[in-house]
């Protein structure tokens, strides 16, 4: 594993072209140090200013007076090796290159960057990328030019896009996503996103890992790295992008099949990463994953007080391998003892529209306490009698004073809910994740059901199998030496045309 | 499964008679991959008379598509019992490295695509993924009346095949298609191969295999 405590963790950091003013790269990268009050001192490095925003700026690199820890690097591309040098002579132990202009895909100059850092002991995360960010109290550092600073927490996002990344730490705000680190890895050249996941998986304040992907390094590695990982940690990543396989011509069944996902479909399937279709899928199923536990069975159920969410809510479950699973006949003459008459006590339990904040926090107490729930989605949709607020509150109460909350999963929708009501404070608090309609809970739900299973299978095993694979190499080898020749596989190996 | 390569129809049927009947007379070439469509399977020939003369048949189809030169012969072989026809595969992709497919729908994959991936060298959980992930897999549980079919073998034979393009790297492209899948405790045969290699200079084709498992 990569040592990355320069980059998470520096004690000093110097912004090599921090701008006086704000609105430009260097200018907002160097604010945001400050803004976001990072633990140890910045220094601004300016060859042609001797004060950025109101501090001390140093001509280059090697007139900081201190030890620097960390480079971000702004400068423009042509200068960028040149200050790569005097940051390994400085000392400095990890660089963020922001600059782009390397080609983009792994040219000449950017080879001679990475010989460099390499050469001169350093880590490089990028070029071409927007920044780190690490929310750990005892760092603070905002080394990007992110305009949100997004709640603390135990998720840690690796973006290989960097514009989008920033955008998604609006989002993770918005849904009340607490982010551990969040790093845009640009082109890639040192710092991959592989050596992040394992530095991820080694640190304890990650519990969440979460992939913005358009291309893979090194997928074999990544397979055994996420293999290994994801039975501790969830892996949830978007992939955008094509592999390269489709677009060869086939001269074979399995070639003409082989689409141009495939190869991706199977690297996920195979580790377990939970690949989301959208970016908004990413942030549902990490609100799930950062807030409750892994499901232990398919098996849930569903208080809702209108009909209709009710009977979506079943179908989106079921139609994604959910079972909305039949109640105990205990459970039921416990709802009936303050439900009303015309309440269905079936599962999806329909409280009717008359349903109160005080159902709701008796229903949920009920429903966590059969043993065949394993799972919980609260459905309210705001009638005139009943507030929001008040079902939040009840619900969170009940959650927190049933014992048996503790191994479900609970999930709330009140519907049409987005951005922080309230109500949505009250179930943020109480880590209940909600979703403004019932599809996208079903969906998150039954995603983070199906890696529940693919936790709980034993390691797998490649068994290698006794073969005559000298016979087979002579065949293979036969094969290219003459025109045309035909031979078998069997049970013992390869055995060649007679 | 036994088979053998006859250049001549005199070739193909004196081995329908050594193997004994039935026999499959099949098309070899190393230019066309579907030989269903040019007329160049022969199945369930009763007769060594028969076997020679689907030798003949095979010929004057592709004489007909003005195809007579891309027949390098046929190949010979015994027929395989009644099973469940699936297909598995591999192909190369260049960052991934060895890509196996496994699926069903025989001739009509392509269309259907009822498959599922995995990267190789796959374990035994793949295969369970693989083969749980294609709707047709339910055939293998027996299907109007068949008997459940031989889902360890099937399992046993996509982790050879993983092996094996994991010890030859130079296999570029195979298609063991079908495999059938026979009755619990009889095995799996891949009926039809293909292979093709990555050569030290230019790729070959190599056609006209069978396996057994």
């Amino acid at each position: 594993m990569l040592d990355l405590n320069a980059l998470f963790a520096p004690r000093s950091i110097a912004v090599i072209g921090a701008g006086r003013e704000r609105g430009s790269v260097g200018g907002e990268i160097f604010h945001n140090l400050l803004t976001h009050a990072f633990t140890g001192p910045v220094y601004p490095v300016n060859a042609k200013a001797k004060t950025v925003q109101s501090v001390r700026a140093y001509p280059s690199i090697k007139d900081v007076p201190d030890e620097v820890d960390l480079a971000v690097i702004v400068v423009p591309r042509d200068f960028v090796q040149g200050v790569v040098e005097d940051c390994g002579r400085k000392g400095v132990k990890a660089l963020i290159v922001i600059s782009a202009g390397f080609g983009e895909t792994g040219g000449a100059l950017q080879a001679k960057l990475l010989a460099t850092v390499r050469k001169l002991g350093m880590r490089m995360v990028g070029p071409n990328c927007l920044g780190v960010l690490t929310t750990d109290p005892a760092v603070r550092m905002d080394a990007s030019f992110a305009p949100t600073w997004p709640p603390q927490g135990r998720v840690s996002f690796s973006s290989q896009s960097g514009a989008l990344g920033l955008a998604i730490l609006d989002y993770a705000k918005e849904l009340g996503i607490g982010v551990r680190n969040f790093v845009s890895v640009g082109n890639k050249a040192d710092v991959s996103g592989n050596d992040l996941i394992e530095w991820w998986e080694a640190d304890p304040e990650t519990d969440v890992i979460l992939l913005y992907l358009e291309s893979f390094g090194n997928p074999q590695k990544f397979i055994n790295l996420a293999r290994r990982i994801a039975k501790e940690k969830p892996i949830v990543a978007v992939k955008s992008g094509r592999t390269a396989a489709g677009s060869r011509a086939a001269s074979s069944h399995t070639g003409a099949l082989a689409g141009e996902d495939s190869a991706v479909d199977a690297l996920f399937a195979q580790t377990s990463v939970i690949r989301t279709d959208t970016i908004e899928e990413l942030f549902d199923m990490s609100m799930l994953l950062a807030n409750q536990p892994v499901p232990a069975s398919n098996r849930l159920a569903i208080v809702t007080n209108a009909g209709g969410p009710g009977i979506m809510a079943t179908d989106a479950c079921e139609s994604r391998g959910l079972v909305v699973t039949p109640l105990s006949e205990a459970t039921m003459d416990k709802l009936r003892g303050f439900l009303p008459s015309e309440a269905s006590v079936k599962n999806p339990v329909d409280m009717i529209v008359s349903a109160s904040a005080e159902s709701y926090g008796k229903a949920v107490r009920v429903l966590l306490e059969d043993p065949q729930v394993n799972s919980l989605l609260v459905i309210f949709v705001p009638p005139i009698i009943t507030e929001a607020p008040a079902v939040a509150a009840a619900v969170r109460e009940a959650l927190a004073t049933t014992p048996a909350a503790k191994e479900k999963t609970i999930l709330a929708c009140f519907l049409g809910t987005r951005g922080v009501p309230e109500s949505l404070v009250t179930l943020q608090a109480g880590k209940v994740p909600s979703y403004a309609f019932p599809e996208a809970a079903a969906i998150a739900l039954s995603r983070a059901v199906d890696y529940g299973k693919w936790k709980r299978l034993p390691e797998p095993v490649f068994p290698q199998f006794r073969v005559e694979k000298d016979r087979a190499a002579k065949a293979i080898s036969g094969a290219r030496d003459k025109a045309i020749s035909s031979f078998w596989l069997d049970a013992s190996g390869v055995r060649e045309d007679g | 499964m036994p088979a053998a390569s006859a250049k001549t129809a005199d070739d193909a049927a004196r081995l329908a008679k050594q193997f004994g009947v039935p026999v499959a007379v099949k098309l070899e070439s190393r230019t066309l991959t579907h030989k269903t469509e040019v007329g160049g399977v022969k199945l369930n020939l009763k007769d060594d008379a028969a076997a020679q003369q689907a030798f003949y048949d095979i010929q004057n189809a592709l004489k007909t598509l003005g195809k007579e030169q891309e027949m390098d012969g046929v190949v010979v072989q015994e027929m395989a019992p009644a099973g469940v026809e699936t297909i598995v595969g591999v192909s190369l992709d260049p960052a991934f490295g060895h890509l196996l497919v496994y699926g069903l729908g025989g001739v009509a994959v392509e269309i259907l695509k009822d498959v599922a991936w995995g990267i190789a060298p796959i374990a035994d959980l793949d295969t369970d993924r693989m083969i749980g992930s294609v709707k047709g897999s339910k055939m293998l549980a027996g299907f109007r009346g068949a008997p459940p079919a031989d889902v360890p073998a099937l399992k046993d034979l996509m982790l050879r095949v993983s092996q094996l393009v994991c010890d030859f790297p130079e296999i570029e492209e195979m298609d063991l298609n079908p495999v059938r899948v026979l009755p619990v405790g009889k095995g799996a045969i891949a009926v039809d191969a293909r292979i093709k290699l990555a050569g030290p200079k230019k790729p070959q084709s190599v056609a006209g295999a069978a396996a057994a498992c």
